[in-house]
Formats: structure tokens, C-alpha cells, sequence
């Protein structure tokens, strides 16, 4: 049984595969989190993709291969501190500090605030929403609008706050496209008579089974998908969405009035990430993500031989990502500490 | 609608807005579409709020409606918007209050530029002293008139004779804001609300009494977009513009709708005449068109003064059931003097949109 003592900040999935590979491996392990709750943002989602297994399944296995030893400390943030040669010091913003011989950073990311393309009118009209609210209602098990109703026709709108520079994000957050795709067969399947479009620019479909799931959407589940994006959406007297796009590929101007639009949001470095980046000087990348050493090796490595970053902080990642990467960093980590003992 | 959700943006777009000592530079085509309203303007800001407020007759056109029809080029442009800042430096004023919802977004535009390129604005110099030996400083602050009387709305309302209260049903009159293209949608930053919800003119509506509508097509153009009406072949796109808004408030049954551009009250005025003759088609009420006001008559009216002196008389669509509603009198039998009280003759009775004055 080693004696090292290791912080992770962040139970999201990577904070949360890491805790499980470092704690199996005898650290003494200390997990924090600023939500009361594990489990970041896949606590908030009801199925994955490609294969709709549910969220909270993976979740549950996650948490249950975290032993008891593991130490959290929950809804609590890390405010400060420093990083010194082996040694590592964390101050919480109830005032307590906790040291560690590393630091495995998991801190994740922020869904784009959707406020910010005030074009589509997200807080404003009543039927705007993201991704991760339709995920709730799909997690309730009740597909309903603002006043109550069962939409029947429906909109899903890809990159938003992606590839969009005018929001000052030029990167590509690479799930939503999959995520726009599931979400709509999802919505067929639970109203079979909604008429459902996606609007995009293009679909990266690179994972595997992606590409088969954009088929079945619209071989099976009669998805419409229209090449371009709503360049603004209203609202009329009924409470519905009216949308003004481009269809590209025909060339035209479109106007659509729906019951909803969902917009599909990106991922932005999270605010606790970027005061960690400010507070431990850490490099962050033209994106804003946390930059580890390379990019090809040392993906998870920082300056600092004992601190090392996992997941979404880092990036876009899917879940598979991330957790790959939470056990990659992990194991780094303390084959790091391991040698720098002995 | 949430309302929460746009109070948010608003309070994210606010700007400084001067509040005195004001180097005022009219428009060079809403003297003749809307005669009064600069005068009122001025007649608010000097008698009413006893602002210092210079109008030079020696300032020009910006050239704005030739620079977007390409027919002035941007040095060109540039030289003739330093004169302007040329006179206000003469004058020792600081703070620059153009008319024109066009000129505001090209001295804007120019400003910025020059910020950013420094060398531009060297050269910009070198011009203007060459071709006037002027010479001149930045304005301190730049804002678009009716963000004056944006920041003197409660100001005016203190001062009220009228509200946009219906004085029947005492219920709120129900106003479309229509916001020129150039007021913010260039740099939303310089406007009042921003560039999606602007607030300059909801802001008035609310403070005087009335209750905003937003409808459908609220951030389309109201149809001039210059080259849709200067090219006369794409005049027929021009009114199309037009007939889209007014399809899209109507089932909202708007009592005015009040502006803040030369262009857009024009179009959204006359076009209501057209589009009457040409498919029988009125937007108001019993046959009436949408009064259409700009922001200065609108303050006006509040402020009690005569509606032949705001220059409604010069309307296309009859003001008359704004009038009424809101309580305010009028004699009909002046509706066409000029300010001596001499007739200037009455306009030709349209066929279909509804007029006072005339037996209907």
C-alpha cells in the first residue's frame, strides 16, 4: 500500500475513472467537486450514444468503482493554492486547505450559455431549448412545451456556439452532432407523428456506429435534415418558433414555424477550469481548454511532473474519452509519483 | 414571451449617453419626409430640458446613402465626417448627436476604423486639411438622437400632457418599435438593448405608457435597404419588405408604430398607401392604416404639442385615431395650413386607405 496522496478535482466520469484506477492502486486518494452531487454533466442525461444505454447506469458503475477509502469532499471548490516541487496545496472556498503529493485535474467543461446567441432567443421565447434540458425531459419521461402541450413539430439546430467565430469559438465540440442525432430519434420514437428537422452545416459523424445512427435518423426514423443554419428565430401568438434558415442545398430561403427549438450546444472551458489555469499559471490552448504538454504524447502531462490533466478540461472529449482519459492520467500519475519516491 | 430574458440583454447593452452640450447634425433627407421632427427635436431638448444644443448650417450630408449605393468611396467619406467633427471642434462641443440613423452607423463605423487603424485616420487628416486646412478632435461621445431622448424619457414623462393610455378603455396603446438596420446591427454595442431586442424605442413606449409588441418579422427591414428602393427596378422588393412587417404585427393590432431612421417611417407610411390602392389591403383599424411616428413626434404628442406642428398632417396614413385614443384634441379644418394659416390645399383623397377630413 503506497502512501502517496493524490487530489482529484472534478467527479465528473474522468475524475471519477481516475478515482477508481488510483484508489485500486493503493493511493490514498482525495476527490472534490464543486456539486454536491457525482457525476458532472452525465448525471444530467438520460441516454448515450451511439447505443441509447442509459446515463445512469454508466454513472452507477462509475461511482461503484470508487472505493469507500476514497475521500470526497463535495460542493466544494478549489479557490487557490499552490504548486511546489512533489507537493501540491489546495484551498477550498470554505477556507480549509488540503495538500496531496499530485493533482489530477478533471475539472470538465461548460455547455455553451445559449443566452449568447441572442438571434435564437434562448430565455426569451418560451420554446427555445438545449440539449441538456431535452435530455431531462426525456429523463422524466414527458415531451411537453412551456404551456404543456405535445409538440408536433420540432427543430434540432447543430453548432451553436461551434465553428461560429462570432461568438468568438472557432473549435468544433465534436458530440454534438451525434447527440443532435440521437436526440431526434429519441423524439420520434416517444412522437411517432412529429415532423422533426435538424439543421446543420455539416455532421462528423467519426465514431463508431455514428455514422449508421445519421442513417437509421433518416431511413428509419424519418428525420428531415436540412443543410444550414437559422439565422434567426421568433416568436409568434401562439408561443411557437418561427425560424428563418437557408437551405443550401436547394438554394433557398426557408421559414418554418415549430413547436420547439432545441439548440444544440457546445462545450466552453468551464469557469472553475479557467480560475484553476489562472490560479496554478497552467497553459491554456487558443480554445481556452487547459493545453497539456503535446499533443500527441504527454496529452496528459502539465510543467508540473505531479500534476496532470484528464477529460474534458482539456477539450472536447466524448464520454468514452473521457474516461479513457481519466484512467490514462491516472496511471501516468502514479507511475510519475512512484518514481520520483524511489 | 420572457420578459426576464430581455430585461438580461438590456442591462448587458446600456451606453453612455452625454447629457448636455450637444453638437447636433441633422439629416439630409428627414427634413423632407418628416419636417418637424428635428425642429421638435430641438425645441424638446432646448426649451423643455434646457439643453445646450448647437445646429451648424454649415454641416453637410454625411454622404451615407451614396457611400452604401457606391457611389462615394471610403476616403471620400472619411474626409467629409472629419469636417463634420471639423465644426463641432470649432464650436468647442464634445458631444456628437447626429439626426440620421444612417449617419450615426457610418460615424460609428468610421470610428472604430479609425481606432483600429490609426494610420487611416493620419491620412483621414492629411485630407480634410489639405482640401479645408480643418483640423479636428474625436467626439467624446457619439450617440443617435433618439438615444437623447431615450435618456430623457422620464424627464419628458414629468413633463406629459398625454400618455399612450387609450383614454377609452384606460388600457395600454399597444406600439411596434422599428429600429433603423444602422442603429445597431453594424456594432451592437453602441446601441441602447443591443442589436437583437433594442430597447431605445421599447424603452420610450414603456415609460410613456404603452405596452411593446413584439411580432414575427420585428427585425426586418422596413423595406428602403437602399439599393431595394434607390434602383427603381427593385422597388416592387422594396414594398414587399413593407407588406411582410405590416402581415406580420397586424393580428397583434398595433395602435402606432414609432421609429428612429429617415428611411423606415417613410417606407412603412407610404407603403401602407400603396399597398392599399394596389390590393385593397388596410392594417388598422375600420379601414385605417398603422400610424407611423418618429420617435420625436411620438415625444411630442406626449408633450401636448399640436399635431399640425409635429408635421402629422405630412402623413400619408391618418394619425387621427392615435389622436383619439389617446385623448388628444384637433382641429381639422387647420390640418393643411401652413404655419402662417394659410391652405396648402388638400392631398387627393386615397381610394381605399381611410383619411379624416374627408366624408368616408
Amino acid at each position: 500500500m503506497s502512501s502517496k496522496r493524490i487530489i482529484i478535482v472534478g467527479a465528473g466520469p474522468a475524475g471519477l475513472a481516475a478515482a477508481g484506477v488510483l484508489a485500486r492502486l493503493g493511493a490514498s486518494v482525495t476527490l472534490i467537486d464543486k456539486d454536491p452531487d457525482m457525476g458532472g454533466h452525465l448525471s444530467k442525461w438520460h441516454q448515450l450514444f451511439p447505443d441509447r444505454s442509459s446515463a445512469q447506469i454508466l454513472l452507477e458503475q462509475l461511482v461503484s468503482e470508487v472505493p469507500d477509502e476514497v475521500s470526497r469532499i463535495m460542493g466544494r471548490e478549489v479557490i487557490g493554492g499552490n504548486v511546489r516541487t512533489n507537493q501540491v496545496d489546495l484551498k477550498l472556498d470554505e477556507g480549509t486547505w488540503i495538500t496531496g503529493d499530485g493533482l489530477l485535474l478533471a475539472t470538465g467543461f461548460d455547455l455553451f450559455d445559449a443566452h449568447r446567441k441572442e438571434e435564437y432567443g434562448y430565455g426569451i421565447y418560451d420554446n427555445v431549448y438545449t440539449q441538456a434540458e431535452v435530455e431531462q425531459m426525456f429523463e422524466n419521461g414527458r415531451i411537453e412545451n412551456r404551456s404543456g402541450k405535445i409538440p408536433q413539430s420540432i427543430a434540432f439546430l447543430h453548432c451553436v456556439g461551434s465553428r461560429d467565430q462570432k461568438v468568438g469559438v472557432s473549435y468544433c465540440s465534436k458530440v454534438c452532432c451525434v447527440t443532435g442525432v440521437k436526440q431526434a430519434i429519441e423524439m420520434r420514437e416517444k412522437l411517432p407523428d412529429a415532423i422533426i428537422y435538424n439543421f446543420y452545416m455539416d455532421l462528423r459523424m467519426f465514431g463508431q456506429g455514428f455514422e449508421e445512427l445519421y442513417h437509421d435518423a433518416q431511413e428509419k426514423y424519418n428525420i428531415r435534415f436540412i443543410r444550414g443554419r437559422i439565422s434567426e428565430a421568433a416568436e409568434n401568438q401562439q408561443g411557437k418558433v418561427i425560424i428563418k434558415a437557408e437551405d443550401t442545398l436547394t438554394a433557398r430561403p426557408l421559414k418554418l414555424t415549430v413547436d420547439m427549438l432545441i439548440l444544440l450546444c457546445g462545450m466552453q472551458p468551464s469557469k472553475h477550469t479557467a480560475n484553476l489555469a489562472d490560479t496554478f499559471g497552467f497553459t491554456t490552448g487558443p480554445d481556452g481548454f487547459l493545453k497539456p504538454l503535446g499533443p500527441s504524447q504527454n496529452t496528459f502531462r502539465t510543467r508540473h511532473p505531479h500534476v496532470m490533466l484528464a477529460g474534458a478540461c482539456t477539450g472536447p472529449a466524448t464520454l468514452t474519452e473521457a474516461i479513457q482519459a481519466g484512467r490514462s492520467a491516472s496511471l501516468a500519475l502514479y507511475e510519475q509519483l512512484f518514481n520520483i519516491i524511489n | 414571451m420572457i420578459i426576464e430574458g430581455k430585461r438580461h440583454i438590456w442591462k448587458e447593452y446600456q451606453k453612455e449617453i452625454a447629457d448636455d452640450h450637444y453638437f447636433y447634425a441633422r439629416s439630409c433627407v428627414r427634413q423632407n419626409f418628416f419636417p418637424a421632427s428635428e425642429f421638435t427635436f430641438l425645441k424638446i431638448l432646448k426649451e423643455e430640458l434646457g439643453k445646450d444644443v448647437y445646429d451648424d448650417p454649415r454641416h453637410t450630408t454625411c454622404t451615407g446613402i451614396a457611400y452604401h449605393a457606391d457611389v462615394v468611396q471610403l476616403p471620400t467619406i472619411m474626409t467629409v465626417v472629419a469636417r463634420q467633427f471639423a465644426l463641432m471642434t470649432e464650436h468647442g462641443f464634445k458631444n456628437f448627436v447626429p439626426s440620421c440613423i444612417t449617419s450615426f452607423g457610418i460615424y460609428t463605423e468610421i470610428l472604430e476604423t479609425w481606432e483600429h487603424f490609426p494610420d487611416t485616420l493620419a491620412q483621414t487628416r492629411e485630407f480634410l486639411y489639405k482640401a479645408t486646412k480643418r483640423e479636428f478632435e474625436l467626439p467624446e461621445n457619439l450617440a443617435h438622437s433618439s438615444d437623447v431622448i431615450y435618456k430623457f424619457r422620464e424627464d419628458i414623462w414629468q413633463r406629459r400632457r398625454f400618455k399612450l393610455i387609450n383614454k377609452q378603455t384606460g388600457n395600454p396603446l399597444r406600439g411596434v418599435e422599428h429600429i433603423g438596420c444602422h442603429y445597431a446591427k453594424m456594432f451592437p454595442h453602441k446601441g441602447v438593448g443591443g442589436a437583437e431586442y433594442p430597447y431605445v424605442l421599447a424603452g420610450l413606449i414603456e415609460s410613456w405608457g404603452g405596452e411593446v409588441i413584439d411580432y414575427p418579422e420585428r427585425r426586418h427591414c422596413c423595406g428602403f435597404g437602399f439599393r431595394q428602393y434607390l434602383v427603381q427596378a427593385n422597388r416592387g422588393y422594396s414594398m414587399a419588405c413593407s407588406q411582410r412587417k405590416f402581415e406580420s404585427m397586424e393580428p397583434y393590432h398595433p395602435d402606432f408604430i414609432v421609429t428612429n431612421c429617415p428611411g423606415c417611417p417613410f417606407f412603412l407610411d407610404r407603403w401602407q398607401y400603396v399597398i392599399s390602392e394596389m390590393e385593397g389591403k388596410t392594417y388598422g383599424d375600420n379601414g385605417h392604416g398603422i400610424p407611423v411616428l418618429t420617435f420625436e413626434e411620438l415625444a411630442g404628442l406626449i408633450l401636448g404639442y399640436d399635431p399640425w406642428d409635429l408635421g402629422l398632417h405630412i402623413h400619408q396614413v391618418a394619425v387621427e385615431p392615435l389622436l383619439d385614443k389617446m385623448g388628444i384634441p384637433y382641429d381639422l379644418s387647420k390640418k393643411y395650413n401652413n404655419l402662417a394659416g394659410k391652405s396648402l390645399g388638400e392631398p387627393k383623397k386615397p381610394n381605399t386607405l381611410k383619411v379624416y377630413g374627408y366624408e368616408q
